[in-house]
């Protein structure tokens, strides 16, 4: 699979607009020091023939596990799936003697003990990046946005670029990295930085300029796929969607569903409305409102692209949340955004509650004991 | 020869046992660390085999001369273990699994099972036959969480390798000790005395566990007891532990293992075993496997004869079934569940201990039991470490 090149883009297949589908990568922890524990192939042995929605999959290291759900039509769909997936996995791993939890980092986890999960496209990922491979033991949400044509897609794409601040601070859950404090809200990001091919899209708005850079750059053999781009919000062809790939994922199932709603009800917000037009200069603070986010959270500031107007995250979520109000109402997604705006009035989000529980506790590995318990559903 | 000079010594020389241990403890190390680059097995597999060698070469009195002061370190080194292992042993996990629960069990009435049949095959009378079967339930403590300490093993077959020995050590313990009530009542014709003596061990054994448990949750909370300054306290309370069970008469593995217990399980919050203090015990368990195997007299790998190998393998058979039968249910691959199975054959060194003890308490025990015992042990301290390092490095567990 790994040594194919695939030279055209495929096919961007149909899918129902503004359907959802969520992703989230799980650190899988031993219980005996509360560190990553290599234990992908029991757990997924174990969880071989259960009945549950969608699907668990290996990922790079063999102490991540990724879930993700089926289609989902709204909120709801999306939750309920994800709670029901997230109770089997669960039940597995208390068979097994382990945990699993959200968050976009192990608070102490050291990469250089990671070991890769055994198939040839993570050998081959390991083998070309070298210790970025493993530092990639990072966790992250990615959701889905059905689009119903190509270029569609890639005008949302470009249209939700100003709001990755938003997302990035509502998922925010990594602020601890190898044991020490970072003073960043997701510094799972700065990991995902490193990789050459990562960053944003180039800004094409037809499926056929898209196809033109995309074969460019197969041409110069950088890249082989789709897959081989770690841009923040990418198209996949296959499914018909595009992929928000920017958020931590989240300490539980229900702030994962809270943000995919929010996701959901920003893509309807866009493409319904179209309340501006994207443009290329609109990534000129693209790096910076980024960087805001991940460092100062809901305290950082944004630059409002083709302005310079700067506003604290915090009310450009809040503002933004109002204006998107009946979108969320007509896609039944309001309860999901009344749970986010609380949070975002209290300025909670999963970095700083893992912050709380280390000034509470003085031990990371009681707030890592914590996390796989409020991840099970066990902790309020 | 009166030496010409006064201050020269004697010629030849008089060498102290003192020298001999020393010169022993030095080739372990050295052989320990030789096996560890050229065969890539855990350096404790040297170190029995060394032991045995120099005992040979010194002869008997290395150990006779220096027997309390050694009994004292072993104990020490035996508890830090014993009270590590036990904080491993995850409770909610076996509510979890019950299934491992279930093997658990399985494979120690197993391991009894066989080992009473066999020794009644061959003519042992029922009482000691009991003894031996208890005893061959109960798999090292000391090689399993030496070799998985360093093998830096985690994962299924390792953790349930600790938890499996923590387990099949407490009921040991406890079926020797309700064998000796039954010996108390044989020997001396009193029910009260047969009864409550099993109970007192049982309970106060229970009691002085909680009690360190308590210190060093306690303490715990205080300070941080992450670094070397804190693990001397820990040492120290240890220590006086053991003073206490001493003082109280009951046996250390079961307190210890129970301090541990209670310690891991007594609250929901995060423990970890403070890697120093794991790292001091460390160094008093190279002593304890040499002296283990300064105490094997090569002529002990024979007397037992083929019995001694019946019974290893009965035992290692019974475990292994136990094992595998369960090992779909309780969530384990037939692979993992071959390789756990295996790595539970090491026979246990502190039950040996107590078989001793009952060989003095009951010298007519002395004939039938000790011999072969012994002669198993010897085998299994040796071979043991072995086993259980090439299951590790088999399941793909084995970190080092």
């Amino acid at each position: 699979m790994i040594d194919e090149t695939e030279n055209e883009l495929p096919e961007f297949s149909q899918s129902a607009p503004l359907t959802l589908g969520v992703e989230l990568e799980l650190q899988i922890i031993g219980s005996q020091d509360y560190n990553l524990i290599g234990s992908a192939p029991d757990l997924l042995r174990e969880m071989t023939g259960r009945k549950h929605p969608g699907d668990v999959k290996p990922e790079i290291t063999d102490s991540m596990i990724e879930l993700s759900t089926d289609i989902c039509q709204d909120y709801q769909d999306a939750l309920t799936q994800l709670r029901s997936i997230r109770n089997e996995l669960v039940h597995q791993a208390d068979r097994l003697g382990i945990m699993l939890s959200g968050g976009g980092t192990h608070p102490f986890q050291h990469w250089g003990q990671q070991a890769i999960f055994d198939a040839p496209r993570f050998h081959h990922l390991s083998q070309l990046y070298g210790y970025l491979a493993k530092q990639f033991t990072i966790f992250g949400q990615h959701v889905h946005i059905g689009c119903a044509c190509p270029d569609q897609a890639l005008w949302l794409l470009h249209a939700f670029s100003r709001y990755i601040p938003h997302l990035i601070t509502l998922s925010a859950a990594s602020p601890f990295v190898q044991g020490i404090d970072t003073g960043f809200q997701s510094a799972r990001l700065n990991s995902v930085f490193a990789f050459p091919l990562s960053g944003r899209a180039p800004f094409a708005l037809s499926w056929d300029d898209f196809s033109t850079y995309y074969r460019k750059m197969i041409a110069t053999g950088v890249v082989k796929s789709m897959k081989d781009f770690y841009w923040d919000i990418r198209p996949k062809p296959e499914f018909g969607t595009i992929e928000l790939r920017v958020m931590d994922t989240p300490l539980t199932v229900e702030r994962a569903a809270q943000i995919a709603a929010y996701a959901q009800a920003l893509a309807s917000y866009l493409l319904k409305e179209k309340p501006f037009e994207p443009q290329e200069d609109d990534y000129l603070v693209y790096t910076y409102n980024r960087f805001q986010a991940c460092r100062f959270g809901y305290d950082g500031r944004l630059v409002v692209p083709g302005t310079a107007e700067q506003r604290v995250i915090r009310d450009d979520i809040l503002r933004t949340m109002a204006t998107i109000e009946m979108h969320a109402y007509d896609l039944g997604s309001t309860e999901a955004l009344n749970l986010l705006r609380t949070e975002v009035l209290q300025g909670r989000n999963g970095a700083s509650e893992v912050r709380a529980a280390q000034a509470s506790e003085g031990s990371l590995e009681e707030v890592v004991r914590q996390g796989s318990e409020r991840w099970a559903g066990r902790l309020s | 020869m009166e030496p010409s000079v006064f201050f020269l010594p004697d010629w030849p020389p008089d060498l102290s046992p003192l020298l001999w241990i020393a010169l022993a403890v030095v080739g372990a190390a050295l052989a320990g660390e030789w096996i560890r680059h050229h065969l890539g097995l855990p350096r404790i597999t040297a170190y029995p085999v060394v032991g045995m060698l120099v005992a040979a070469i010194a002869g008997n009195r290395l150990v006779a001369e220096h027997g309390d002061w050694l009994r004292t370190g072993l104990d020490i080194a035996l508890a830090i273990l014993l009270f590590e292992l036990g904080s491993r042993v995850d409770l909610r996990w076996l509510r979890h699994n019950r299934w491992l629960l279930v093997t658990s069990i399985c494979e120690s009435l197993a391991a009894f099972g066989a080992v009473f049949a066999v020794s009644r095959y061959l003519g042992v009378a029922i009482t000691p036959a009991v003894l031996l079967g208890a005893i061959g339930m109960a798999t090292s403590p000391a090689v399993i969480m030496r070799v998985v300490a360093e093998s830096n093993a985690q994962g299924q077959v390792s953790t349930r390798l600790l938890i499996l020995t923590a387990l099949n050590t407490i009921y040991a313990v406890v079926t020797v000790h309700l064998a000796m009530g039954v010996l108390h009542q044989r020997y001396s014709g009193d029910w009260v005395l047969a009864i409550t003596h099993p109970l007192y061990l049982l309970g106060a054994g229970l009691l002085v566990g909680k009690l360190l448990a308590m210190a060093v949750s306690g303490l715990h909370r205080w300070l941080a007891l992450r670094d070397e300054y804190a693990s001397i306290i820990l040492l120290g309370l240890v220590l006086m532990t053991i003073g206490l069970i001493e003082a109280l008469r009951l046996p250390v593995t079961l307190c210890m293992l129970f301090a541990g217990i209670v310690l891991r399980n007594g609250e929901r919050r995060a423990w970890v075993f403070p890697r120093h203090f794991g790292s001091v015990g460390g160094v008093l368990v190279i002593m304890l496997f040499l002296v283990a195997g300064m105490q094997i007299k090569v002529e002990h790998l024979f007397t037992g004869g083929f019995l001694a190998l019946v019974l290893i393998g009965a035992r290692s058979l019974a475990k292994l079934t136990g094992v595998l039968l369960l090992a779909r249910p309780a969530g384990v691959s037939w692979r993992q569940g071959l390789l756990l199975g295996l790595a539970l054959s090491p026979a246990a060194g502190p039950v040996m201990v107590a078989a001793a003890d009952l060989g003095r308490l009951y010298p007519e025990l002395q004939v039938t039991l000790i011999p072969v015992a012994m002669s198993a042990a010897a085998i299994m301290e040796l071979v043991g470490p072995v086993i259980v390092a090439l299951c590790l490095k088999w399941s793909g567990e084995r970190r080092d």
